[in-house]
């Protein structure tokens, strides 16, 4: 697992030196786009194609109208079969969130990944591992030591089965050897509430989430699931979960992706300009107000990261008895 | 008559069967809870119950209910409603939402319905203008429209 | 406190904010009387209008869809018999019976007194005691919603003339729902291999096809002798008498909604349902419920509306939103740039505060909207029933596809459509079914979290205290009934 996490950091380098340099034939889409999002209106990736999409057009980035178009349901293969149905379309963009890579997976169907053409993968979000406030525990260590000596005894509630929070859940199991109870919920809000009513140990939040809590003393952090500590002040003292002796790194992420076959000079437009959205000042505050990551990866790179991602999805949701 | 009334029972014997059986193979207890199977045996089991209880009471004649048969004019009728339905739902992606519900609701007012031509062609009119300018125009829905309408 | 509100009707009132409150509520009764598109759905369709909004603006707007939503539903559910969304099936049973009798308009005129007087009710609760509540609501988990979940389906049996008869249909929804895949190990179930329902079937189209067209169906039989429903006008109003009977069933229904709209994972549709079974219960005239009984509708509305607002506690005070429509609100903060959470409220008071007012303020410019145009929307009715039902038949199917832009919702609408004409020609009922339907994901699912919570022990259901007061208020749901058919034998 660890080999392949450096060769993910590897390529994170290797893809911001690329970006700059890459100089590509490229040509406009006409007519207006839609960006197909897999999630309801609420959810990450919709938040994240509706910000993105408003910048583009509010700063002239991008002159077609952008329309989102919230194809939710069934672990967002309403949206990528929508998209997979419209080969060489240059009006639709998919949004790359996780369930886009493990749906296949657990549903044994053809990996979405493979058939899509690659644009980029702009955003990423640290993850940290909360407990009650009144726990014993002071750090990963204590929560370790007392889940090897009482295998499944340590409770976490997390979102759907076979989404982030599982497959994190998952990660820690194996790098640190233990066996914890994971507890799936409809929604990470429920998640949040059963956490919250103190009806379990632990708990996963992105670091904006979590940082609230722990500012409201409603959560203590064990540890940040990222290759370095924060700089924040509020979290520069909270350590990794690698300097704890539990060797995992793990990070959300969301991209876009178009239909197969799409024109690669259209392609490279849509990087283009990603790239020139995220450079903005809009988007800027907004990475540092959510505390997320703002890597930027584009066309053949961020093709082999979705691809190293899928990787770590399959082997967990092996190891976790959901792929099929 | 008492065939068609035993309908309701055999109905649900049929649907508690299909998910007993269709369940087969997914785990009825999981470590510490009920599993993915646990669930759908509770409720095939009680269709089972329920359907046994149905019969039981019809058999004495203390079940309440009553079976309406409708006249072979009305049947015809809800027939060709629901070809119509189907026939919106295919012909939507192919022809366009807007207009088959122009055509749907003029088959249903002329042919199945039997109405004067006038109030069918405004009636039509009026249900696929209002679905164009409440679906289309106010709140932006892309139906499906191949032709641009 | 006071002072905090104050600000908040200061930032409320003014004119431009004013004028969103207006146009929110406005679009959210429309998008709510359109079958299928609930107020979350709503609210996701012209979240995009509100970007060049204030946050503060946009979210009383954004807000505004949402309640105005509540009172629209009530519309298709009374008028057509579609409840537009899972709230809106008990209102539908004795609302629809209401205007089949000629009430339409008193059913309408009462759910929006109710609605109104339960919205502020639970607005004022916001105000007051929201941080107390939304800890009080994290008391309510797992195995408090299974016990919820379980009484809520054993209460189906008594809709309907046979309690067998009921349960069979509740037993339907109960299978309806096993379909897809299965929530808490993800393994596919009953999907016998076709993507179509991998997804499982959703509430929506099988309540527009049950329910709407099912009923259309059925008008089909005989419509050349269908007449339009006499509407005299001295019969679109509340009466005297209806007041009286309704007054203790808004209170009863308030109280409940607020409750349940406060547990973060129940939801109106809990609420509505749990206040109409108690509705009966302290009902004079039990026997007249499901037949157009007024204080059913009063006491159904007055939940889910305070259910709505009471949802805005946890999303206000813990950042978790109770329902797909608090959700979307929150996604609008985000969007606007503020970050929801437990520092909420003061860190961005002016916003809380001026959110509360508008609901104020919006839900009397929903009541003032509403009590005027009852008797007219009730007039809709008056239309000539073959002309009105290509048109029911119409906007159900193209609400289906506006909510998630997948035909199989449509064709799943009409399969259920002639489900639900079986139904009504074998004479089973058709509101378990989809009651069944809307609870049985809480159930299982609660259920099996509350064991792994446990570790397998089944003693968390009573060493919890509200979980125990619940058991008990299950068993004795599950067993009364016995006992009194047992006496009843034995007597005969």
């Amino acid at each position: 697992m660890s080999k392949m996490w450096s060769f993910c950091g590897t390529l994170a380098f290797a893809a911001a030196v690329a970006v700059t340099a890459q100089a590509q034939d490229m040509r406009a889409p006409e007519g207006p786009i839609e960006f197909t999002v897999g999630a309801g209106a609420g959810g990450s990736p919709d938040v994240i194609m509706r910000t993105i999409a408003q910048i583009m057009n509010e700063e002239g980035i991008v002159e077609n109208p952008i329309v989102i178009q919230n194809r939710s349901g069934a672990g967002h293969s309403n949206a990528y079969n929508h998209v997979l149905g419209l080969p060489g379309d240059e009006n639709t963009l998919l949004t790359m969130a996780s369930p886009v890579f493990t749906t296949p997976i657990v549903q044994g169907t053809p990996s979405v990944v493979d058939q899509v053409t690659p644009i980029a993968g702009f955003i990423q979000s640290e993850l940290m591992l909360l407990t009650t406030p009144d726990s014993p525990w002071g750090s990963l260590t204590d929560m370790v030591t007392a889940a090897t000596a009482e295998p499944g005894r340590v409770r976490v509630a997390g979102g759907a089965s076979g989404g982030n929070d599982h497959i994190a859940t998952g990660l820690i199991e194996t790098a640190a050897g233990i066996t914890l109870t994971y507890i799936p919920h409809e929604s990470g809000g429920a998640a949040r509430a059963t956490f919250l009513g103190g009806n379990v140990e632990l708990h996963f939040a992105t670091l904006a989430e979590g940082m609230e809590q722990i500012a409201a003393g409603t959560a203590k952090p064990l540890a940040i699931l990222s290759e370095v500590r924060r700089s924040e002040e509020a979290l520069a003292n909270v350590p990794t979960a690698k300097e704890q002796g539990v060797d995992v790194v793990y990070t959300q992420f969301w991209g876009v992706a178009g239909p197969a076959g799409l024109d690669p000079a259209v392609a490279a437009w849509w990087a283009d300009k990603f790239r020139k959205a995220t450079e903005t000042q809009t988007w800027q505050d907004g990475l540092k107000a959510n505390m997320q990551l703002g890597q930027f990866y584009a066309l053949d790179e961020a093709g082999a990261y979705f691809k190293a991602e899928q990787e770590t999805f399959r082997t967990v949701l092996t190891k976790i008895g959901l792929a099929k | 008559m008492r065939k068609l009334e035993m309908v309701p029972a055999l109905f649900m014997i049929a649907a508690s069967l299909a998910v007993i059986l269709g369940t087969a193979g997914l785990a009825v207890w999981d470590g510490f809870t009920p599993g993915a199977r646990f669930f759908p045996l509770f409720v095939g089991g009680v269709g089972l119950l329920l359907a046994a209880l149905l019969l039981w009471q019809q058999w004495r004649g203390a079940d309440t209910g009553l079976v309406d048969r409708p006249g072979r004019d009305a049947l015809v009728r809800v027939g060709l409603t629901v070809v119509a339905l189907v026939a919106l739902s295919a012909g939507a992606p192919v022809i366009g939402l807007v207009p088959m519900l122009a055509v749907f609701a003029l088959f249903l007012l002329l042919v199945v319905l039997r109405q004067r031509l006038l109030p069918s062609v405004v009636t039509a009119a009026v249900i696929a203008g209002g679905t164009h300018v409440v679906f289309v125009r106010l709140l932006s829905v892309p139906l499906p429209a191949p032709f641009g309408l | 406190m006071f002072d905090l509100l104050f600000q908040g009707f200061a930032i409320a009132l003014q004119p431009e904010n004013l004028l969103f409150i207006f146009l929110g509520v406005v679009i959210g009764q429309v998008v709510g009387a359109l079958p299928g598109l609930g107020p979350a759905a709503g609210m996701a369709l012209l979240l995009p209008l509100t970007f060049g909004l204030e946050p503060v603006t946009a979210i009383m707007m954004l807000a505004g869809i949402m309640y105005g939503g509540q009172y629209g539903g009530t519309l298709t559910s009374v008028l057509i018999n579609v409840p537009g969304e899972a709230s809106g099936v008990m209102t539908a049973l004795d609302g629809h019976a209401m205007a089949r009798q000629g009430r339409a308009g008193a059913a309408l005129a009462i759910a929006a007194i109710g609605s109104f007087l339960a919205g502020i009710s639970a607005v004022a609760a916001v105000a007051l005691i929201a941080p107390p509540l939304a800890d009080f609501g994290l008391n309510f988990n797992a195995p408090e919603y299974f016990l919820l979940a379980a009484l809520g389906i054993i209460a189906t049996g008594s809709l309907g003339g046979s309690p067998v008869r009921s349960l069979i249909a509740g037993v339907m929804g109960l299978m309806i729902a096993l379909i897809g895949v299965d929530p808490l190990t993800g393994a596919p179930r009953l999907s016998f291999d076709m993507p179509v329902l991998f997804e499982g079937i959703d509430f929506i189209p099988v309540a527009i096809g049950v329910f709407g067209i099912a009923e259309v169906l059925s008008s089909m039989e005989r419509i050349a002798s269908v007449q339009p429903i006499k509407t005299r006008l001295k019969d679109m109003w509340l009466t005297k008498a209806d007041w009286v009977t309704c007054r203790l069933s808004i209170v009863r229904g308030g109280i409940i909604g607020l409750f349940v709209g406060i547990m973060p994972g129940a939801g109106a549709s809990v609420a509505s349902l749990l206040a109409y079974l108690s509705e009966r219960k302290f009902s004079k005239a039990p026997e007249k419920f499901g037949h157009g009984a007024i204080d059913g509708v009063a006491a159904a509305e007055a939940a889910n509306n305070s259910a709505a607002h009471g949802g805005l506690i946890p999303m206000l005070s813990l950042g978790i939103p109770g329902s797909a429509s608090s959700a979307v609100l929150l996604a609008a903060l985000i969007l606007h740039g503020i970050r929801p959470g437990p520092m909420l409220m003061t860190q961005e008071a002016p916003l809380v505060w001026g959110l509360i007012a508008s609901m104020f303020i919006g839900n009397i410019i929903l009541l003032v909207l509403n009590l005027p145009l009852a008797p007219l929307f009730a007039a809709i009715l008056r239309v000539p029933y073959v002309y009105l039902a290509p048109g029911i038949l119409a906007v159900s199917l193209v609400g289906a596809y506006a909510a998630t832009l997948d035909m199989g919702e449509v064709w799943k609408c009409i399969l259920f459509g002639v489900l639900g004409w079986l139904m009504m020609k074998f004479d089973i009922p058709r509101a378990p079914l989809v009651l069944a339907l809307v609870l049985a994901s809480l159930m299982e699912t609660s259920l099996r979290q509350s064991l792994l919570l446990s570790f397998g022990s089944p003693m968390i259901f009573v060493e919890r205290p509200i979980s125990a007061v619940l058991l008990v208020a299950v068993l004795i749901a599950l067993f009364l009934p016995l006992i009194g058919a047992l006496r009843r034998r034995r007597r005969a």
